[in-house]
């Protein structure tokens, strides 16, 4: 039975990271995207407990093919950069080093945060952004999570989270900010990468 | 500048502490338990009211003021109807009134005598004494029926606070168990941390130090919820340690607005049970003002009676004019009048009525104005607790928010580990502070329910999940 169950959990990751690679039938819509990938999130840590190097490798598969977590990283970082008059190239190491601590962060607390189940709203489609509002049911509270889109190509890929009304990506920058008063940007970038080894070592 | 990937250990440490027992740990103990008993909120009130002995003398009490009603106005329980029988024995007697053998001093040859009579007397025209009278019984029982009723809704007030108050005893303890298991981790993680040098021995003590506020924390509550579920208990009238659960009921969106006062008013002036009452009273002491009216007139009574009688050792006498109290046939049917003529008593007798009766009209005024104050006044700490719900809420909202994005910084290793404390200890006080205002809401609501005389609304507004005047 444990096997039946891995044969279909993969099949549906790969079913996930095929279509979102663009080798599905047709375009999915973005609550379609963030539905099936909250699922298939669901299902994997249903079938791995505890999540394990596996069970991880499965749950990047599924985010990495629904979620830009570099686009994520720029709208944080790009206009401290330039108030800061911070250069091109140090900009970039940090935004590449902040987008890839997000990314081993999904996964890593992917157990920890995760909701019951979803309720999906409603969808907003604007040219080439959409919203996709969702309420998060936990034990014994509801929470609002509007995930922003932006389209890549023949699919649409997560480049925001809005949860309980505060602004992921607005409130990094502000945290960013703040810290940029005291420290320099090597400093920020340092703090980044020593959570990236802290996060590989648990 | 304090390693921050030590803080983050403690404080995700933490979060990672807030968990509650999985399933398995809940089935295994259900399993071990006894079958429960599990009241909803109407069915508490339902059965506190039902179990309550004061509630039964005031049913019996109406009962006892029905009959008199039902006298009054029962045709076969209204007559006057009585049985005499007499029987014994007494010396032989022959002849008749004229010739003789027997003196009237002879105690031989004694014989057997038995009689009997039955008697009725029925009233034919009180000149409305007997409507009057009825219609009295009829208010009286009517204020009984209030007055049972005023029993019947503080008693259920108090089932409804003990209600909430165990769900909120249960909430407050789920909350603080949570908070001192958080807690526990924390002090465990502080400990090694000082072992390895990562965390300064002063901030060891100062967490160390707060322990004994959170454990008092979840003792008053654990005790405080003990107790009040006990007293539930008993008003449910459950085995001595029965254990029971309730079943869980929203807090009602309340849709009532100072606008709605004078419609409460009008509610409670026809509803309160005390005014019910009184004004019941005040009708009870009309009728009796009638009937003594009625006095100034007479009564016409019809009456009838048989009597049979007989003494076999003693002649029975024909003649007709002689009275044989032995031997005897008699049938008699007789029209009564019977009237007071003292009038002056009459009247005095009704001035005593009227100022009774205006008494009472005014003491019905005057709690009638009371009750108004008083509505005014549940009203306003209705709409008040509902601000302070609604406050308290937002509130809760922004600090889950702030815990939610201090978590969040910290995790990535940007935030600091003070800032989540403090997020937690506000957003822990916040939960309390929710817990606390929806009890003071469903009180409030109550409370508002019984001064308006209307406690079946109160149910009615639970069961819809809204406040709302039809």
């Amino acid at each position: 039975m444990a096997r039946l169950r891995s044969i279909s959990l993969g099949a549906l990751v790969f079913s996930m990271t095929a279509v979102a690679a663009g080798q599905g039938a047709e375009t999915r819509t973005p609550m379609e995207i963030v539905r099936e990938s909250n699922e298939a999130i669901t299902a994997i840590l249903g079938e791995y407990d505890p999540l394990g190097s596996e069970g991880e490798a499965l749950v990047y598969e599924v985010m990495d093919g629904v979620t830009d977590f570099q686009e994520m990283s720029a709208a944080t970082i790009n206009d401290l950069c330039g108030e800061n008059e911070i250069p091109g190239e140090k900009c970039g190491e940090w935004k590449k080093v902040f987008g890839d601590l997000l990314r081993i962060r999904s996964i890593k607390g992917v157990g920890r945060y995760r909701a019951d189940s979803f309720d999906y709203l409603n969808e907003e489609i604007a040219g080439e952004r959409a919203v996709v509002n969702t309420l998060a049911h936990y034990e014994d509270e509801e929470v609002t999570i509007d995930y922003e889109l932006a389209s890549r190509g023949d699919g649409w890929v997560i480049v925001n989270y809005v949860i309980d009304d505060v602004d992921t990506s607005y409130s990094y920058n502000r945290r960013f900010g703040r810290l940029l008063d005291d420290d320099t940007v090597d400093d920020v970038i340092q703090l980044l990468l020593d959570r990236i080894e802290d996060f590989r070592a648990e | 500048m304090r390693p921050r990937s030590v803080q983050r250990a403690v404080v995700v440490g933490l979060i990672a502490g807030l968990t509650v027992p999985g399933p398995g740990d809940l089935l295994a103990q259900q399993a071990e338990e006894p079958a429960r008993r599990s009241f909803g909120l109407a069915a508490v009130v339902a059965k506190v009211v039902d179990a309550n002995p004061l509630v039964r003398a005031h049913r019996l009490d109406s009962q006892r003021a029905q009959i008199d009603v039902d006298q009054l106005e029962g045709f076969w329980a209204l007559p006057q109807v009585s049985f005499n029988s007499l029987s014994g024995v007494v010396p032989a007697a022959r002849g008749n009134v004229v010739d003789s053998p027997d003196t009237a001093n002879d105690l031989d040859n004694l014989g057997p005598f038995y009689n009997f009579s039955v008697n009725v007397v029925f009233p034919l025209y009180t000149f409305g004494r007997l409507e009057h009278g009825a219609a009295a019984a009829r208010n009286i029982v009517t204020a009984r029926n209030a007055e049972g009723d005023k029993a019947r809704d503080d008693l259920s007030l108090q089932a409804i606070m003990a209600y909430w108050g165990v769900l909120a005893g249960e909430e407050y303890v789920d909350l603080f168990t949570e908070m001192n298991d958080s807690y526990d981790d924390l002090i465990v993680q502080a400990e090694e941390k000082v072992e390895t040098n990562a965390i300064d021995l002063n901030d060891a003590f100062e967490i160390k130090s707060a322990r004994f506020d959170v454990e008092a924390l979840l003792l008053r509550a654990v005790q405080v919820e003990r107790v009040v579920r006990r007293s539930l208990g008993e008003f449910l009238d459950l085995q001595p340690g029965e254990q029971y659960d309730l079943r869980e009921a929203g807090t009602p969106e309340v849709k009532l607005t100072l606008e709605d006062l004078g419609r409460l008013q009008t509610i409670a002036s026809s509803r309160h049970p005390q005014v019910r009452a009184l004004k019941a009273v005040v009708n009870a002491l009309d009728e009796t003002m009638e009937i003594e009216r009625s006095n100034r007139w007479p009564v016409i009574l019809v009456g009838g009676g048989f009597g049979w009688a007989r003494s076999p050792n003693r002649d029975s006498q024909d003649n007709p004019f002689v009275f044989d109290e032995f031997n005897y046939t008699r049938v008699a049917a007789a029209f009564n009048v019977r009237w007071d003529l003292n009038f002056a008593r009459h009247d005095l007798n009704y001035m005593r009525r009227k100022l009774e009766r205006d008494a009472t009209e005014s003491r019905r005024r005057a709690l009638q104005m009371k009750i108004n104050i008083e509505v005014h006044e549940a009203l306003e700490a209705v709409l008040m607790q509902q601000q302070l719900l609604a406050s308290a809420r937002e509130s809760r909202r922004e600090s889950r928010r702030w815990l939610r994005t201090a978590a969040d910084d910290f995790d990535l290793g940007i935030g600091e580990a003070q800032p989540l404390i403090k997020a937690y200890q506000a957003d822990y006080r916040l939960q309390a502070t929710v817990i606390q205002s929806e009890y003071d809401l469903n009180v409030a609501l109550a409370s508002l329910a019984l001064v308006i005389g209307d406690m079946h609304s109160y149910l009615t507004w639970i069961a819809d999940g809204q406040v709302a005047l039809d």
